[in-house]
C-alpha cells in the first residue's frame, strides 16, 4: 500500500490508476446526477412557503457542501504529503483549489440568485455567506501564492503550509462570523434526530450532494493527469 | 531566562534588528502616518455627522490598524534574505520558531507598540466615547500580537517574490475574527455591556497564534531560505 502511494505519483502509474478509475467514476457521476436533477426538478414536491423556486437548493446546498469539503481535504492532503514526502499530494492540491473556489463562487452565486426573491436581496452580511465570501479568499490567496513562487519544490512546501494554517483557522472564522446574528435559517439537515425536511426533499438533495463529489473525483482525477503531463513535458506549470 | 542559550540567539536578533530600526526611522514611522491617514480619509468621506462618525470608528481604527500591521510586511525578511543573513540563520543551531518569534516581537515593538500610543488619540478625534477609548486599550496589545505574528508569516510565505500584494491576499482573510472580536468587544463597552466574552475570546487567539504561527513561520523560512 505504502509503495503502491509512493509509485502511483510516477506518470505512468498513474495514467493506468486513471484509465482504470475513470469509466467507473464518470458513470456513477452521470448516473447519479441525472437521476438526482430529475428527483429533484420533477418528483420533488414544491415547498409550501417558497414554490417552486426553493429547488435552487439542489446545487446551492451540495456546491456548498463540496466548497468546504474541498479545503478540508487539501489540508488533509497537504499535510500527509508535508510528512511522507508524496510527490503525487501537491499535484493533488494544485488540482483541487481552483474546482474549491469554483464550487465556493458557485455557491455564492446561486446563494444570490435563491435570496433575491426570499429574502428580497441579493446579499446580506450574515454568518454563513460571509464564511463563504471569506472561503472563497482563502482558495484564491493559495491558488495566487502556488502562481508566484517559481521553485516548484518550496511552492508545494509553502503551499501546504498555508493551506494547513488555513484549516485552523476555518472553524474560528466559521465561529466569530456567526457572533452575528443572522437572516440565514440555521442548518436544517444535519440533525440526527429528525431530519426537518420532508423525505422527498432530503432524498434527492443527498443524491445530488454524492453525485458533486463524484463530479470532483472525476474532474480530480483528469486535471491531475493534465498536471502530471505537464510536468513530464518539462512545462512544469504547477506541479 | 534571557541568560539561557536558548535566548542568547532570540536578544541578539531582536536587537540587531532594533538597532537597523533605530537607524532607519521612516520604516517604523511611515505605518503609523498610513494609520493617521486611513483614518483621516474615513472621517472625511463621512462627513460632519459626528454620532454616524463615533458610531463606526471602531471599525475605521480596527480595518486601519490590520491595514498599518500588514503594510511593513516587506522590510521584515527580505533584507535578510538578500543578505544572506536568512541562510546563516538557518545554518545556525539557533531553533527557528525563536527566530520567528524574535522578528514577530521586533515587529510588535517598532508596529504594535506605536499604534498601540497613537489610536486613543485618533479614537478621540473620531469622537469614540471613553468607555470606547478604554476597551480599545484593553483590545489593542492582543490584537497587535497576533497580528504581527499574521504578518512575519506573509513575510515568510512571499519573502522572495515581487509581487506586495499578494500577502494582503493571503493573511487579511485570516484576520477576520480578530477584527471581528476587537469590535464585538468595543461595542460592548460603548453599549455599556459587560466585554469580557470577546476580549477573552481575543485573548484567546493572540495565544494561540504566539504558540503556533512560530512553528509554520519556521517551517516557512526553511523552505524558503533554502530554495
Amino acid at each position: 500500500m505504502w509503495n503502491w502511494l509512493h509509485q502511483l505519483a510516477s506518470p505512468p502509474c498513474f495514467n493506468r490508476f486513471v484509465a482504470m478509475l475513470l469509466p467507473w467514476l464518470a458513470a456513477a457521476w452521470l448516473t447519479t446526477f441525472m437521476i438526482g436533477l430529475w428527483w429533484s426538478l420533477v418528483k420533488a414536491p414544491a415547498d409550501y412557503q417558497q414554490g417552486e423556486g426553493y429547488r435552487i437548493i439542489f446545487i446551492h446546498v451540495p456546491a456548498a457542501w463540496l466548497s468546504l469539503f474541498i479545503y478540508v481535504v487539501m489540508a488533509s492532503v497537504a499535510a500527509i504529503g508535508l510528512v511522507w514526502k508524496f510527490k503525487l499530494a501537491p499535484v493533488f492540491t494544485a488540482a483541487s483549489a481552483p474546482l474549491g473556489a469554483a464550487f465556493t463562487a458557485l455557491t455564492l452565486v446561486t446563494g444570490s440568485v435563491w435570496g433575491k426573491p426570499m429574502w428580497g436581496t441579493w446579499w446580506v452580511w450574515d454568518a454563513r455567506l460571509t464564511s463563504e465570501l471569506i472561503l472563497l479568499f482563502l482558495y484564491l490567496g493559495y491558488i495566487a501564492l502556488q502562481n508566484t513562487i517559481s521553485d516548484v519544490r518550496s511552492r508545494n512546501q509553502a503551499g501546504a503550509i498555508l493551506l494547513i494554517v488555513g484549516v485552523v483557522n476555518i472553524p474560528i472564522i466559521h465561529y466569530s462570523v456567526e457572533w452575528w446574528n443572522t437572516l440565514h435559517q440555521p442548518a436544517s439537515i444535519m440533525k440526527f434526530d429528525s431530519p426537518s425536511v420532508h423525505p422527498q426533499m432530503l432524498y434527492p438533495l443527498l443524491l445530488m450532494a454524492i453525485s458533486f463529489k463524484l463530479f470532483y473525483g472525476t474532474a480530480l482525477l483528469l486535471a491531475m493527469q493534465c498536471i502530471l503531463w505537464q510536468r513530464q513535458r518539462g512545462g512544469n506549470e504547477y506541479a | 531566562m534571557y541568560s539561557s542559550p536558548l535566548f542568547k540567539g532570540y536578544r541578539a536578533i531582536v536587537q540587531r534588528d532594533l538597532t537597523s530600526l533605530r537607524r532607519r526611522p521612516f520604516d517604523w514611522l511611515l505605518p503609523l502616518a498610513f494609520f493617521m491617514l486611513v483614518n483621516m480619509l474615513f472621517a472625511i468621506a463621512i462627513g460632519g455627522d459626528r454620532t454616524a462618525l463615533a458610531n463606526v470608528a471602531p471599525a475605521i481604527i480596527w480595518s486601519a490598524v490590520l491595514l498599518a500591521a500588514l503594510l511593513t510586511h516587506d522590510g521584515i525578511l527580505r533584507p535578510d534574505y538578500e543578505s544572506g543573513f536568512m541562510e546563516q540563520l538557518l545554518l545556525s543551531p539557533h531553533p527557528l520558531p525563536l527566530v520567528a518569534l524574535a522578528k514577530s516581537s521586533v515587529h510588535w515593538l517598532t508596529t504594535g507598540v506605536p499604534l498601540m500610543l497613537v489610536a486613543p488619540l485618533v479614537a478621540m478625534m473620531l469622537g469614540l466615547s471613553p468607555r470606547g477609548i478604554q476597551a480599545l486599550l484593553l483590545t489593542l496589545p492582543p490584537t497587535t500580537i497576533a497580528m504581527s505574528l499574521l504578518t512575519v508569516f506573509a513575510a515568510a510565505l512571499t519573502v522572495g517574490q515581487k509581487n506586495h500584494l499578494l500577502a494582503t491576499l493571503l493573511v487579511l482573510p485570516l484576520t477576520i475574527p480578530l477584527l471581528i472580536f476587537a469590535v464585538a468587544t468595543i461595542d460592548s463597552a460603548v453599549a455599556g455591556q459587560s466585554l469580557l466574552a470577546p476580549a477573552a475570546l481575543l485573548s484567546a487567539l493572540a495565544i494561540l497564534a504566539l504558540t503556533l504561527l512560530p512553528l509554520a513561520i519556521a517551517g516557512v523560512i526553511r523552505i524558503m531560505g533554502g530554495q
